[in-house]
Parts: C-alpha cells; sequence; structure tokens
C-alpha cells in the first residue's frame, strides 16, 4: 500500500442521552430517557501518504478528534473503511500499537502522582525497549524539550506546557512511524507554541515519520503541514496540499467563513 | 504484556501509594481500629457465656484479625474507582493505544496498590500465630490451606472488580454495583460475621454464589476449621468461579471495547 492512512466513506454516530436542566428535567429523563444520535463524522474519504505531515482543522466538535480516535484505532467506524500503516486500526494488533503514538492535549497517559521518568521507564518495558536504549532515548527527548531537570518531579506538580511536553516525549520514545498530535499547543504560550512546533519539524526530518496534527491554531499547520483536511458538520470540505489552500486566497476566505459560521451557530445554539 | 511491563507497573503502583504516607498511615490506623472495634463488640457479646455460635473468647480474636486482613488485601476500590471513571470519562483510551491487555494491567495495579499492606498483614497474621504458640489457628496443616484460599480469593476478587469497570461500557452509575458488591461482602461473605451464624436457608442460597468463597473459605483455613474435603470442594468451586468470570470478562471486553466512546477530547 502507498498510502500510510486510507479512509472510505467513514462514519460515526454517537447516543447521547439528553435531558432540560433542573430537577424537573432530572426527574423526566429518569421517567422517560431521551436518547439522540449526534453523527460525529459523515462519509469522509482520503488518503494519507506515508512520511506526510497532514493538518486537521475544523471547528469545535466538528468531527477532528473523532476522526483521529478512528485513525488511531481508539474508535470503531459506524459504517466504512479505514486502514491505517496497512492495518485495521480498531482490530488493534499490538504490531500496530508499536508503530503509532498519540498525544491528546485534553488527557494524559502520563502517572500524575510519581515523576514522569517512572511512566518513561514503563512504556519502555511495554514496547519492549532496550533499558539502557529507553534511558538514552529519554535523555535525548529531554535535552530536546529543556526537561532534564524536570525527570524527576510529580507529573501533577509539572506547569501545562512542561506536562504537555513530557506526554510528547512519552509518545515519542518507541520511535513511531505514525505521531497523532490533537491539538498539542492547546493553553501554551508563544514561547511552548514556538518550542514544540519547532521540536516536530527536527523530529519529522529526522525520523521520516508521518505526522497527523490537527490543532485551532493555523500558525501550526502552516508551519509543520504539506496537507491539509478541514472538516466541518462532520463533513471533509477540504484535502489537498497547504501551498494550495494558501495561494488560492477564494478557498480560503470561504473555508474560514465555513468555519466562523459553524462556530457562532454552536456559541448561539450552547446559550439558547 | 511482557513479565518486565508488569513488574513495572507493580512498582510503579506501589511507589504511588507511596507519595501519599500520611493517607497510607491514616488508613492502616483505621484498620487497626476497625480491628480493635469490631473485637470489643464480639468479645463483649462472648463475655459471660464462654462461648457463642461455637466460637471461644479467643477463637474470636483470631476470626476478627483474619476478617480484617482478607478485607483489606481483597479491596481494591481505589484502583476499581479510577478504573471506573476512566471508562466513564475517557481515560481508558491509554490502554488502548498501547500494546497491552487491560486485565493484566489492572492486576499488576492492584497488586501493587495492596502490596506494602498485604505484606505487612500477613507479617502481622505469622507474628501473631508465633505468639499464640500451637494450635488449629493457622498450623502446619492450615497455613498451606490458608495461603492456597488467599490467592484464590483475590483472583477471584480480581475478575469482580474487572467485570464492574467494563459494566461502565454500559452502565452510567456503575459505582452502585461496587456499592451493592460492598454490602454482599459485609453480610454473606462470612468475613465481618462468621459465615456459620448465617441462618442455615440463606447459607444455602449464599452457595450459589461466590460470596462464601470470597470469606469464609480462607477466613476458615487460617482457623483450622475446615475439612481438608470441604477445603478442597470450594477450591473447585472457585476454579469454577474463575473460569466462568475469565469468560465473561472475555466477552464484556470485546463488546464493551468496540462501543467505547472516548469521551471528552
Amino acid at each position: 500500500m502507498d498510502h500510510g492512512i486510507v479512509a472510505k466513506q467513514l462514519s460515526r454516530s454517537f447516543f447521547r442521552r439528553e435531558r432540560s436542566g433542573g430537577l424537573k428535567g432530572a426527574l423526566k429523563s429518569m421517567l422517560r430517557p431521551q436518547v439522540k444520535e449526534k453523527k460525529a463524522v459523515m462519509d469522509v474519504s482520503f488518503t494519507v501518504p506515508y512520511g506526510a505531515c497532514v493538518g486537521l482543522i475544523g471547528a469545535n466538535g466538528a468531527g477532528k478528534t473523532t476522526l483521529l480516535k478512528m485513525i488511531a484505532g481508539l474508535l470503531h467506524p459506524s459504517s466504512g473503511e479505514i486502514h491505517t500503516l496497512g492495518y485495521v486500526p480498531y482490530e488493534r494488533d499490538h504490531k500496530f500499537l508499536k508503530k503509532i503514538g498519540m498525544v491528546m492535549g485534553q488527557k494524559s497517559q502520563l502517572w500524575v502522582d510519581i515523576p514522569a521518568i517512572d511512566t518513561f521507564q514503563l512504556l519502555g518495558a511495554i514496547y519492549d525497549l532496550d533499558p539502557k536504549h529507553c534511558a538514552a532515548r529519554v535523555q535525548e527527548l529531554a535535552e530536546l524539550f529543556g526537561l532534564k531537570e524536570l525527570l524527576g518531579v510529580q507529573v501533577r506538580r509539572l506547569s501545562l506546557g512542561e506536562r504537555m511536553k513530557m506526554e510528547i516525549v512519552a509518545s515519542l520514545l518507541h520511535s513511531p512511524s505514525l505521531l497523532i498530535l490533537d491539538e498539542p499547543t492547546i493553553g501554551l504560550d508563544l514561547l511552548a507554541k514556538e518550542t514544540i512546533r519547532s521540536f516536530i519539524n527536527t523530529y519529522r526530518s529526522k525520523e521520516k515519520s508521518t505526522i497527523i496534527l490537527s490543532s485551532h491554531d493555523m500558525e501550526d499547520i502552516t508551519e509543520l503541514c504539506d496537507h491539509l483536511l478541514v472538516i466541518s458538520r462532520g463533513n471533509l470540505i477540504y484535502s489537498g496540499s497547504v501551498a494550495d489552500f494558501g495561494q488560492d486566497q477564494n478557498l480560503k476566505n470561504k473555508v474560514l467563513e465555513l468555519l466562523k459560521d459553524e462556530e457562532s451557530t454552536k456559541e448561539e445554539s450552547s446559550k439558547k | 504484556m511482557n513479565l518486565r511491563a508488569f513488574v513495572v507497573v507493580t512498582r510503579n503502583s506501589v511507589l504511588s501509594e507511596l507519595e501519599y504516607r500520611f493517607n497510607y498511615f491514616m488508613w492502616l490506623l483505621s484498620s487497626l481500629i476497625s480491628v480493635a472495634m469490631e473485637s470489643a463488640i464480639l468479645l463483649l457479646a462472648v463475655k459471660g457465656r464462654g462461648e457463642l455460635g461455637g466460637f471461644l473468647e479467643t477463637d474470636l480474636w483470631k476470626f476478627v484479625l483474619i476478617g480484617i486482613t482478607i478485607r483489606t488485601c481483597t479491596g481494591q476500590w481505589k484502583v476499581v474507582g479510577e478504573g471506573i471513571d476512566e471508562v466513564r470519562e475517557g481515560g481508558f483510551r491509554k490502554y488502548l493505544l498501547q500494546p497491552v491487555n487491560y486485565p493484566t494491567y489492572f492486576v499488576a495495579r492492584a497488586l501493587g496498590d495492596k502490596m506494602t499492606i498485604t505484606l505487612l498483614l500477613l507479617f502481622g497474621l505469622a507474628a501473631f500465630k508465633y505468639f499464640d504458640g500451637p494450635g488449629p489457628f493457622l498450623s502446619m496443616t492450615a497455613a498451606p490451606m490458608f495461603l492456597l484460599s488467599f490467592i484464590g480469593v483475590n483472583i477471584l476478587t480480581w475478575q469482580i472488580y474487572l467485570m464492574m469497570i467494563y459494566g461502565a461500557f454500559w452502565i452510567d452509575e456503575t459505582h452502585f454495583i461496587q456499592i451493592a458488591f460492598n454490602i454482599g461482602m459485609a453480610v454473606f461473605s462470612g468475613s465481618l460475621l462468621p459465615f456459620t451464624w448465617l441462618p442455615e436457608g440463606t447459607r444455602q442460597w449464599v452457595a450459589f454464589t461466590p460470596f462464601q468463597l470470597l470469606g469464609d473459605w480462607p477466613i476458615r483455613s487460617a482457623l483450622g476449621r475446615m475439612s481438608f474435603e470441604e477445603f478442597s470442594f470450594l477450591g473447585g468451586q472457585a476454579l469454577l468461579w474463575m473460569t466462568i468470570f475469565s469468560l465473561l470478562i472475555w466477552l464484556m471486553g470485546r463488546a464493551g471495547i468496540r462501543r467505547y466512546e472516548a469521551f471528552g477530547g
């Protein structure tokens, strides 16, 4: 297969229990619960070549994270097909899992009560890395991120930026062929964002890995990615090169307008 | 999941526990206070009567001690609570992204979480036996029977807790199962009050559940009040439950992960 990721008419729906607020709503929901279907991703098809860096943008709730989760095998699609690195991701073959790494800005894979170095040793064991090689890799990555002094600090005592860098180190210990980054710069200051961007660039040129990056920050995309996927209300509305997207002002305006509309519709409905 | 990873998960679990020394100390103190309180109540009941439901005063002491040991070592509420919350809030995803087998990971976590307290309590039992001198309590035949049933009861409870965690894939309020199990353990397992004190009808009904195995089996083994035949019969029952639970865990894990929604970003 020439492509690292192949998605064909991929869809995923969720069923959510909904109720109106307050005691009355709670009692009503106990007697007659209302379940609504939410189509998070609808008939999405695209391919990602090996070694590419792909940006994924869309408004909040557009379906970006759901798409990334299907690529990583965390979610089973409701319909359609997905192949990641030649595997059906949700079958969770251990050979496949050893080839991917995922960082989710909102969720941690580190043990919060103990220093990150202890989690790194655990990950080294899980991915069957030679202990000496693992220790050297931790030092190398910690050096790149300026984290050497913090390896022995309890994770819960780290700042958001420091924790995010530790999360990235944890995902890279086993040198994954596919790195999935879901909003890795969320909530970070400019300096921390820049460090992460420059690190991803260095890592990509060194390891030749495929990278998928979702972000709300257009700068992340333009600085790092060569391909772009734009998702709106579960539909893929652009799939092409970042350069083409940047040059076609009409397309760019149209897409940005659409994302803006979606965001404001969501804000209005949440106010109601 | 390889052995090295299993050992490191267990080690990290112990390290996490040690980060909270004061919590740990207070928890240990509360366990000791429970022993004292439970003993005081039972000894007060036996006072002046010589014996209570087939237990002499000295037997009741040993019963309370071994009952607390079993309940403390098999109670995994912290690890189970974390597991349930991980399923409910999306943190469970980390186990799906790594080449690990969740049940094995869970056992390593649970083992580490109770490692120090288990060693401490088992050491305490050995010390108690040393000062108690010869007798049926933890005798040369009772001690191996106790250790075997102690391992068995731990495996069974790990399996039950795992099913509770997997239950969270379907049921939002899965914590109620934890509470129901806790009530069942207190009333029917024979670890809070001797199993033989339950009415005959209740005992017959409980025999169709694994509760007797979770308390009475190791406790009476340790007290030297169980014949080898009965011990083997209950051991056979334990193996049967382990097989049933393993199958259920496999089915629930497969179906649950399929419907997993990995909420929250």
